[in-house]
Parts: structure tokens; sequence; C-alpha cells
């Protein structure tokens, strides 16, 4: 349809303006958000990219493990710090863009959007360790205890050190600092592999399965650090 | 939910207004629409506000028209100050006038509203294809009947 046609069919069925309008709408009993509806919401504004690293790099991982035939943990494990970027980044988002200050103002307070969205990549790259483990393991000659603790070291290492840098630096910089630091414990992990083969024999399991629990917990440490500052942010 | 519940309040109103020409009871009739609308106990953002909406409605005038058929007094509209647009929005009024209501009905959610054809098709009970057949045949027409009077 023409866009003159459309204006003057628009122009025909005018109604009067209505005159109750405005107060109706102040009343409105509008629909509490179920927390179901809110989660899922939130899942519509967390970045693409963020979801296709992590299918790109299952795929990568399935592909590897299929065709190659061969020891795929240090390949996924080299990986695995991007995945962590990717959830850090998109933590920071608003810090990142300058947008906090808006979305403070925002209709959910950005405490239960960070939670939020932390919850949703939280599940979903703990779904894809649940699955990268076992396919690592399959063609590789550790256990599969260990084939986790390879995985998860540079993760929440990562994670870590990212989660530190948002939260200690704010601006566009931060995105890429983040990415540079995902990129140096991927590189370290595959210099650490080489030249320290030795710390990855059985007899150092305990050391592995140590370092995931305090990195663990520095990882929750940090994560209600962040936390906290958004509060301290609302009332300052 | 998605909608922009005020730009839906205008669209609601606007096809109150159409099927009842009266301006109180087609606010009135929008109201109601809305409370009903949110008074659903399994309201649930299914991504088709827009048909529900539309459907109650459509239902309400439906209702309010077999208890009130009288023919209404004309309302006051604002009137465009270009010549040449207020002879072209009489004719089209003119023109639209020799369509059935249905046809009416068609051309105001699909070009006026905006309304999704699946949504319009669900509101009327008739498939997506008989919709876009049915708004076709109408703008043809109309196309036809404004010719006829040169104003195309």
């Amino acid at each position: 349809m023409r866009k003159k046609e459309r204006q003057a069919l628009q122009r025909v069925f005018a109604a009067p303006p209505a005159q109750r309008k405005e107060v109706f709408l102040q009343r409105l009993p509008m629909p509490a958000l179920s927390y179901r509806q809110f989660i899922w919401g939130q899942m519509s504004y967390i970045r693409k990219w963020t979801w296709i690293v992590s299918a790109v790099l299952f795929s990568v991982a399935w592909c590897s493990a299929v065709w190659l035939e061969q020891d795929i943990v240090w390949l996924v494990s080299a990986l695995f710090p991007f995945i962590a970027v990717s959830a850090v980044t998109e933590g920071a988002k608003s810090d990142i863009h300058g947008m906090t200050e808006l979305e403070m103002a925002a209709r959910f307070s950005r405490k239960s959007v960070l939670l939020a969205r932390m919850t949703i990549l939280g599940i979903l790259h703990a779904v894809l360790l649940c699955l990268l483990v076992p396919l690592c393991w399959l063609h590789g000659s550790v256990t599969i205890l260990q084939t986790g603790a390879y995985l998860l070291v540079p993760y929440l290492l990562t994670t870590v050190l990212g989660l530190h840098t948002t939260r200690t630096l704010h601006g566009k910089e931060t995105g890429y600092i983040c990415m540079a630091e995902a990129a140096l414990v991927s590189v370290a992990n595959v210099v650490f592999r080489s030249l320290f083969a030795a710390m990855y024999l059985p007899l150092h399991s305990n050391r592995w399965l140590l370092a995931c629990v305090v990195l663990a917990l520095l990882t929750a440490y940090e994560y209600r650090k962040q936390i906290n500052q958004t509060e301290e942010l609302t009332w300052n | 939910m998605s909608m922009d519940v005020e730009e839906q309040y205008e669209k609601i109103y606007r096809y109150c207004y159409f099927r009842l020409h009266r301006r109180e009871l087609a606010e009135d009739i929008t109201q109601e629409t809305f409370l009903r609308f949110y008074a659903q106990d399994h309201y649930q953002e299914t991504g088709k506000a827009l048909r529900y909406l539309y459907t109650i409605a459509r239902n309400l005038c439906i209702d309010t028209y077999k208890k009130q058929p009288e023919e209404p007094l004309p309302e006051e509209m604002e009137q465009p100050d270009n010549t040449e647009t207020l002879l072209t929005d009489l004719a089209l009024r003119a023109a639209l006038q020799q369509l059935d209501t249905e046809q009416q009905e068609l051309l105001l959610l699909r070009y006026v509203n905006e309304v999704p054809m699946a949504d319009i098709g669900v509101m009327l009970g008739i498939s997506r294809f008989a919709v876009y057949r049915k708004t076709n045949r109408a703008l043809k027409q109309l196309r036809t009947l404004l010719r006829e009077e040169d104003f195309v």
C-alpha cells in the first residue's frame, strides 16, 4: 500500500481524542512479572556473540573428538578462557558502555539484572562443562577428575582476573583488557603444559583440585564484591 | 509485557470507535478490554497479547452493539487545513462506506492499526490466507471506487 493511501486511511479512520486515557493508564493494575518471565526476558538482552562463542567452542570440541580421535583437553582448555571472558564482559556491559546510571533508573534494579544474567550464563557454562569434560576425557590419558580440573583452572583464573579488572577499572578499555587477560591465560596454559609437563602427572592432581577450589572461592568473592558495588552506586 | 500499552490503547480505542461510533462508549469498551486482559489468571508472555486484546475488544463491541443498536449522532472531528486533503478524505470516506463492514474492518486492522495477519485471522476466525485474500480484495475495490471518482 502506498504511503499516501495509508495516511489517508489513518485520517479517515481517526477517532476523537480519548479523554480518560491518562488517568486510566496510571491506575491500570499491571501484572507482576514472575521470576521465570524475568529470567527469560533477560536472556534476550545477552549479546549474541556470547552465545556464539559457546556454540563455536562446543562445535570445535565435538568435531575434534569425533574426527581427530585425539587428546583434545589442551585445545579446549586453551579456548575456555574466551568463554569466561564473554560472561565477565556481559556482566560489565553497562560499565564498559557508560550506561550504569541509565540502568539504575530502569524498571528492574541493576543488581537483579546482573544476578539474572550471571545465573543464565553460569548455567550455560555449567552445561557446557558437563558436556565437554566427558568429550575431552574420551580420547585422553588422564582421569575425568583431572580433565575437569585442567578445563576449570584456566576458566576460573580468567574469570577472577576479569571480575577484578571490571570492578576496579571502568570504561571501554576494560573490555579490551579482559580480552587480553583471556588471551594471556590461554597462551600461558599452552606454554605451561609444554614447559612443565610433569605437573600434569596424576601425582599432582590434588594440586590441581586445590587450585580449582581456591579459584572458585576467589571467583565467588569477586562476584560478591561486584554485586555489592552495584548497591553502593545506587546509594551514591 | 513487551507491547506498548499506551500505543495499543489508542489503537484499540480507534477500533472500538469504528465499531460503535460513540466516543464515551468506545472508551468504556477500551478500558474494559484492558481490565479483562490483565485480569487473566493464566496470563503469560506468550507473544500473543495483541490477538487476545483485539478478540476481547471485538467481542465486547459485538455484545454492546446488540444491546444498543441505535445510530449515534455524528462526532465533531478535526478537519485537515489543506483543501485537496479534505476532498481526498471525503472521497475516501464515501468510498469506504460502499464497502461492507468486514472489508472496512480489515482495512482498519491491517493498514491503520498494523495488526499482523495471523492475529487478524485468529480474531475473525479465518485463515491467514483468507485474511490476505479479503484484504487485497477490499483494497482493490476501494481503489476502483476512488478511480471512478477520479481521486487516484
